[in-house]
Parts: C-alpha cells; structure tokens; sequence
C-alpha cells in the first residue's frame, strides 16, 4: 500500500420531492385513517395499489382514489435473516403491494393483514407489516 | 438487419473484486486500446463511440465528461447510454444500420468503489411506494425466483445445479471474477442471502470493462478477427410490478430476445451457445423459458443448448459491463476464440444483458459465424 | 441514411422553479400526452421509447426512467436511457432519431425531463466536479460561463462584447413573452441586464438560466408513417454530435474546435453551404448571453471574432435575417436533462408551423445543444421536405 492509495468521499444530498396526487392521497390515508389507498381506472378498472395516476393497464389518467382491503393472499416472500419482506395480492386488487413480513414462518398462499403503528406519520412505515392471519 | 453488422474486435477485462490503484478512465482505456489492438487498427477508423455507464457507481454526475478521452471519443460523435453494455451495443449496431456511420466503438464498465449492490438497487426503486421499505434488488430477485418456483416444476435445487455449473464453467475463463468446484449441495449450504436465494446463487459484483467493435459488414475485411455477425438485436423494459406474471416470466428479456431471434429469422433451437446475464441462479432458468430455449427452464442444464460457457454474471458481475461480456463471449464463442470454454461447432449464439432492480431493462443480440441465413 | 425520418409531433410543459404539483413520472406523462396528441397517434402507436435526463443525482433515483414506465406508456416496450448532462435532451433526441433512421423502429418517442426543484441543488451540481481535483472548487457551471466569456472577449473582444451580449439576453427574454411555457417572461432593457448582480464576471445575473422543473418529449418517424401525418413533418436532413476532451490543454472555450465540428458534419449531410443563408430561424442552447457570441461564429454564422456583430445589426431578432432563439432559449427555460430536446422540438415546431412564437415562412432549421464541462456539441437540422429534396 502506498499513501493517498485510498480517496474517501461521502456524498450527501437532501431530496424534497414533490409529490403527485396518488402518493399525496395514499400517504394521508395511511396517517390519518390506517387505511391502504388504491386507484381505480374509471377506463377498465384496473385497481392499483399503492395508488398511481396513470393506469398501469390501458394507460388512462387515473383519479379515483379509494381505500382498499387491507388483508389479501401472500404471494412470494424471502427472509434474509434479519428482514423479510412480502408480496400481498390485496382482496380486490390488481397488483402486488410490496411490505415487510411480520412471522418467521410463512407460506406462499398465506392470508395476512396489515397492522399499522399506533403512531402514523404519513409513510410506508405507518404499516409496520403483514401477519399471518389464516 | 441480417449480414449487415459485425463484431470485429474485442477486448475484455479480468473482472476483479477490486481493481486496486485502477481509476474508471484506466478500466475504459485499457478496454478499448484492447479492442482496437485486437482488430488491428487505430481509433482513426471510429466513426462513433457509445459508452455505457453509471453516475451512481461512479460517485460522478456525467460520468463521460471524464472516461470521453479514455474511450477513444475525442473529436468523435460520442455518447453514453445510461443502461447495460449490451444496450449500448444495440444502440451501436442502430447507428451503423442507419448508414450514417460504418465503424463503432462501444465500451461499458462498472467500478464498484463502496457502493453495494443493494444500496444501488435500492436507489433505482420508486422513491414513494418501494424504496422506503428497504428492499433490494437482491429481495427482489428472491420474491421473483419464490414466484417462479410456485408458479412452475422449477426447484431450489434446479437453481443450485445452476450456480454449481457456472461456477465449474468459470474455471475454464481466466475472465471470471470466481470459480469454484462446488455441488448443488455446496450451494444449497451456502448461507441464506434472501430465501430461497443462496449465498452462492448471488452473483458477485467486482470491476470490470468491456470493450467491443461493430463494423458495417461490407468493411470487415479491414479488421484482423474472424467477424462475428450481428443478426438480430432486441431489447426492452418492464415496469416493476411484483404481482404480475411478468415479474417472475421475465417478459421483457422474452421480448428482447424474441425480438432478436426473430430479426435474425432463427428459432430459439438455432441457438447453439447462450450467454445470458443471471445476476441470480434462478433466473437462468427464468430467462431459459422465456427465451425460448426450453419449455422447462432445468432442461437446459442437461442437454440442448450450451447456456454461459463463461460462468456468466455468476462468475462476476461488473454492472453495465456485464451484458458486454455476454456479447463479447458470444463473439468468441462463434469465431472459435473462446478457448478452453470453446463449444463445439457453435455458429450461433444469443448474447442478453439485463440491468437495474428485478432485470428489469434487457437487451439481447443474436450473433453468428455466418453471414447469411 | 437507409430511412428518411421526421418529427411529427412534441410536447414541452410549463416551466416552474419547482413544480410541487408533480412527481417525474408525472412531468414526463404531460410532455408525453402532449407530443401523442400533437402527432395525432396512440400510445399503442409507439415502437419504442427513449428516456434522457442529467443525472441520477439531480433525480434522486438511480436508472430514474424505469419507475416511470407505465406512465409514459413504455411498460413491455424497447426502452433505454440516454445521459450526456447539459445535452443529454438533444443525445436522447439523436438517439430516437437513429432508432427509426435504423429501419427497425417506425414511431419512437423520445421523453426527456429535470426537476432540479426536489433537490438541494448545490450538492447534486456538486457531483458533477472531478471528486479529486475539483470538487471542492467548482462554483457551477456559472464560472465556467465567465471563464469562457473572458477568455472570448481576451481573445476577440472589444469594449462592445459585454454589452452585446446584455443586448442578446434582452432580446430573448422578450422573446419568451410570447411563450406561454417559458419560466420566465420578463421585458427587460439591456441597460437592465447590465445593472443586474455579477453572477461570475462578466456573466451576470440576468445573462443567466434559470433551473426549470420540466419536461420534454418529441416523436419520430418514419418516411411511410411521417408522410400520413396530419401536419408538415420537421424532416431531419442532418445530425451531428462531437465530444471534445476535458484533459486536452489546448482547448478553448472561445473557438470550440467540437461546437465546428459538429455544425459541420450537420450541414454536410443536409447540403448547406452558406448558414446564414440557408437557415431560416436557429435554436441555439445559449446557457448564458455571451455564448450565443461563440456559437454563432463556431456554428458558420459570423467570422471569429465578429459574433457580436449580429445583434448589433438586428440579424438575430425575430423579424431579422437569422432569428436565434425566438422562444426565448434556454435563458428563460431550462429543464437540464430536456434543455437541447427543447432546441431540437423548438426547431422542429418553426418547420412544423406549430411553434408559439412562429417565423414565418421557414424551410429549414437548427437545434444546437452542449453539454459536459462545455464538451459535448451537437446539431440537428429540420425542413420541410425529406433530405435531397427541394423544400
């Protein structure tokens, strides 16, 4: 090794992102009513979740926000030891909401609901994750 | 497209952990010098150089403004897609097909510094809906490869064979980041990365840098290098949407390389050496499917279709440059230069590069020894 | 060129400091509805997509173009990302031209945005600095501008230089008052500009750009399609790009060698000889009022050392022989990553006949950008006939 072989930098920068209806919406739902939002597409009924203003499916401005069931079918799942995250097909849905799991073990078919913080801030955090529930 | 563009020099990089006291602009100079010393000519001969990198990785906001010079771009039309080699290639075959230039340098690399591969996946993720959760390319690539084992008779142990094959391959590639002489069960036993992910089913980041060279095919005879004719490119982008099939189908690598075989005016069973970029044991066997090379992705490991002779990603990956060093092994595999990993009789090959969280953006060509169908 | 290819419809959305109504997939959307509604086609029209933007960092999200897909209706589609910086509107543009000029793509759109408005911009312009050699020094790319201001008026400049180029920044912040997209709209005097702050000597204030929220998308295609477009096509009869070094010591920001370079390569493939007789109306990316000084000489437009001259004579105003910039340029507009698209889009409308402030009777056009560390130059040249034929 010889000296200055190594350059460390850190790179800090600060986002104030501006935000678009749906995640305006879905964030004040999960704050203030411990409820997931979705988006319906009023052109072909495509539900999203977490909510989008374009229609994933057919490409329509969406702007019909509703809240949906918060419990739903474990679609995949992984645990990497200290984490483990889910894919849930939320009852009603049509896309796949993406959280943390709450159980060390599970299954692929699972039912599992969400459970919300008592203290809700208005981010994805406001749910702390899924359990299993059947 | 068929017989009109063709690879006519390529130089690749030992892909290494850490390339110590070897800035970005040294990886991407060496590269290129390599690429133009191995087709026996001088930058003169570029008509146009496309760069594939990434900000991020390089802690540096246009990151060309410095690798320009080193990529022979001086003076030069010269850009940089923001995606994998691979789709700087494609970009490159596009330019010379428009007629508006002949020769092209493309060259792509990745040097890791200090970021992880999880905190670069994890930036590229929705800032709103995905990346507060803390997930990763790597959790992603493991919800996808859970989804495809329920969906399909693919098996965790399927996955292993895959990982231990890639890396006995890789013995044979003085390339390769890593190899080993492992079993499935080695790989099985390899610590969890994130279930059903193994340790060994990951693959490895490292630095690395390709460079290759595309010539209209009416001017190969002024390059040393058997040419290596690019038939058919391909590529395409999938949004993230872990509750689709397409998220663990791998749609659009299918696209990508549907696209690519078809503009070649060959079936996938023409293929006779596959170079796939599976940053995850799994999904080669994800991408074997939806590639068309087998209906039932494990197949491949036992007849048909030579898939990563290399090692592929599992052997290392360097970021953009790892679809370049698919393309390059195609390449060499079709012009009898891919030495002790040489398959025999191979004329056709499929090269695919896949980039960002869940192999989302792909990219596939279709090269051949043979300059018409 | 195996495909004649033209524009056949844009979209450029309005300019804000800081769009809070609106994400990036959002702004791309607008700008991409309102190039798909310009062209008269569908979202299932599209063959391919092509994405550019400055820089990860100002975005704050790596490989930004994937989370935006299905908004842009690219989800499934060819798709890649262009990033060159400053230029990276018109590299993405160039891209999208070389996608359908290939035969392989008949109607490829090209989407480009900014949105410098979520980000503390002095870190994120930070990254663009050499981490070793510069990082800690580098003011912006306003000292770059003086830098190349002075070594201009060193070289060439006479006592007029400053004012000419306050007289410039006045002319197209007039013109941006019949451009309802345009961040700013202000009348000024160029007495005005001269009185306002130093920015980084001799470059002031209000020679300056702004950082602008926004987004720009143009679609291209080809011959067979472009033909059944509703509206005149902007036919690109010449492209040219050349990257120049950032180490090479014998550069000079006052005659830049790639800026000639690629104008020229432009104006070989379209078969123009005399520029300020041949072009109709340019778009040039002038960052700062002095530069349209040196990009008129470099680009043909007046000899070295004589680009000044033009705005003295009124050749470049609205009503003069070679308008430059009548949508008030990138000094009133300036989306980064979609700044040189707006150039290419801005030219292309002047052939369309769409543009908001329109000259009239135009044949052919340029969009000119630059990027980099004032490194990256290209050029794309529009008329109303397909290359090789009379307009």
């Amino acid at each position: 090794m010889t000296e200055f072989d190594v350059f460390e930098e850190r790179i800090e920068i600060e986002y104030f992102r501006s935000t678009a209806p749906s995640v305006r919406a879905f964030l004040t739902s999960l704050r203030d009513d411990a409820e997931i939002l979705g988006s319906t597409c009023e052109e072909c009924g495509h539900v999203e979740v977490p909510p989008r203003d374009a229609c994933p499916a057919c490409g329509a401005d969406v702007e019909s926000f509703e809240p949906v069931p918060s419990e739903g079918e474990l679609i995949s799942w992984t645990d990497d030891g200290d984490e483990a995250f889910g894919v849930v097909a939320l009852d009603g849905t049509d896309a796949g909401f993406v959280h943390a799991l709450l159980d060390d073990d599970v299954e692929v078919g699972a039912r599992v609901q969400a459970v919300f913080a008592d203290d809700r801030e208005g981010h994805l955090s406001d749910i702390e994750g899924f359990e299993v529930i059947g | 497209m068929r017989g009109e563009v063709a690879i006519v020099g390529v130089h690749q990089l030992a892909t290494e952990a850490e390339m110590e006291d070897v800035p970005e602009e040294r990886m991407v100079f060496d590269a290129v010098k390599g690429a133009l010393a191995d087709a026996g000519v001088d930058r003169d001969v570029l008509d146009t150089v496309i760069v594939a990198g990434n900000d991020v990785l390089d802690g540096r906001t246009i990151s060309n403004t410095f690798t320009a010079e080193a990529e022979g771009g001086y003076m030069k039309d010269e850009t940089k897609v923001a995606h994998d080699g691979l789709h700087a290639a494609v970009y490159g075959v596009m330019r010379i097909l428009s007629g508006l230039h002949d020769v092209a340098m493309v060259v792509a690399y990745g040097n890791h510094n200090s970021i992880s591969y999880e905190q670069w996946t994890n930036f590229a993720l929705d800032p709103f809906r995905i990346r507060p959760t803390g997930l990763d390319g790597i959790h992603l690539a493991a919800l996808q490869a859970r989804r495809y084992y329920e969906t399909t008779d693919a098996t965790p142990e399927d996955a292993a064979r895959v990982a231990a094959s890639n890396l006995a391959a890789a013995r044979d590639n003085p390339l390769a980041l890593r190899s080993d002489d492992v079993d499935p069960g080695d790989v099985a036993g390899s610590g969890v990365a994130a279930d059903p992910l193994r340790q060994l089913e990951v693959a490895p980041p490292g630095d690395g840098a390709c460079a290759v060279i595309l010539a209209s095919a009416d001017r190969v005879d002024e390059f040393d290098p058997d040419p290596a004719y690019v038939q058919g490119i391909g590529h395409a982008s999938d949004a993230l949407r872990p509750g689709d099939d397409a998220f663990h189908r791998l749609r659009a690598a299918g696209r990508a390389g549907g696209t690519a075989l078809s503009r070649a005016g060959v079936d996938a069973d023409a293929v006779d050496v596959a170079e796939l970029t599976e940053l995850f044991a799994p999904h080669q066997l994800m991408l074997a499917e939806t590639l068309g090379l087998a209906d039932h992705g494990p197949d491949v490991l036992d007849d048909g279709v030579a898939v990563n002779p290399s090692g592929g990603a599992l052997a290392g990956h360097a970021y953009f440059a790892t679809g370049l060093h698919r393309l390059a092994e195609a390449a060499r595999q079709v012009t009898g230069r891919a030495g002790d990993r040489q398959v025999d009789d191979a004329t056709t090959a499929l090269a695919h590069g896949a980039s960002g969280p869940a192999h989302q953006a792909n990219a596939a060509a279709v090269v051949s020894s043979e300059v018409g169908p | 060129m195996r495909e004649d290819v033209a524009v056949v419809g844009t979209g450029i959305t309005p300019g804000e400091d800081k769009r809070k109504d609106a994400d990036i997939p959002t702004l791309m959307r607008e700008a991409a509805q309102d190039a798909l509604a310009d062209a008269d086609l569908t979202p299932q029209d599209l063959d391919a997509v092509v994405v550019g933007n400055a820089g990860e960092f100002f975005a704050g999200t790596n490989m930004p173009d994937l989370f935006g897909l299905s908004e842009i209706h690219a989800d499934g589609l060819p798709e890649m990302r262009i990033h060159t910086g400053g230029t990276a509107g018109a590299s993405t543009g160039l891209a999208g031209f070389y996608h359908a000029a290939s035969g392989l793509y008949d109607t490829v759109m090209v989407v480009t945005f900014e949105k410098l408005g979520d980000v503390n911009a002095q870190q994120a312009l930070s990254t663009v600095y050499h981490p070793i050699f510069q990082r800690q020094y580098g003011a912006g790319a306003p000292s770059a501008a003086g830098a190349q201001a002075m070594r201009y008026i060193h070289k060439y400049g006479s006592d007029k230089t400053e004012y000419q180029a306050a007289k410039i920044a006045a002319k197209q912040r007039r013109c941006a008052m019949e451009v309802p997209y345009a961040q700013l709209k202000m009348e000024l005097e160029p007495d005005e500009i001269m009185e306002s702050p130093p920015l980084s000597t001799p470059v002031k204030f209000l020679d300056t750009c702004p950082a602008t929220d926004g987004a720009c998308a143009m679609i291209f295609q080809t011959a067979d399609a472009a033909r059944e477009a509703a509206g005149q096509p902007a036919w690109v009869t010449g492209v040219g790009a050349i990257t120049d070094g950032v180490n090479q010591p014998h550069r000079d920001w006052a005659d830049p060698e790639a800026c000639v370079k690629a104008g020229r390569k432009a104006y070989e493939m379209a078969g123009v000889e005399d520029p300020v007789r041949d072009f109709d109306v340019l778009e040039l990316y002038d960052a700062f009022s002095f530069q349209e000084i040196i990009w008129h000489e470099a680009l043909g437009f007046a000899d070295r050392g004589e680009g000044g001259s033009l705005i003295d004579e009124g050749m470049t105003t609205p009503d003069g022989e070679i308008p430059t910039c009548p949508s008030g340029g990138v000094l009133c507009h300036n989306p980064i990553g979609a700044t040189a698209l707006i150039r290419q889009a801005e030219a292309a409308r002047q052939v369309m006949g769409t543009a908001d402030h329109q000259i009239p009777d135009v044949d052919r056009s340029l969009g000119h950008g630059w990027g980099g560390v004032i490194q990256f130059f290209t050029a794309m040249i529009f008329e109303t006939t397909p290359q090789g034929e009379p307009p």
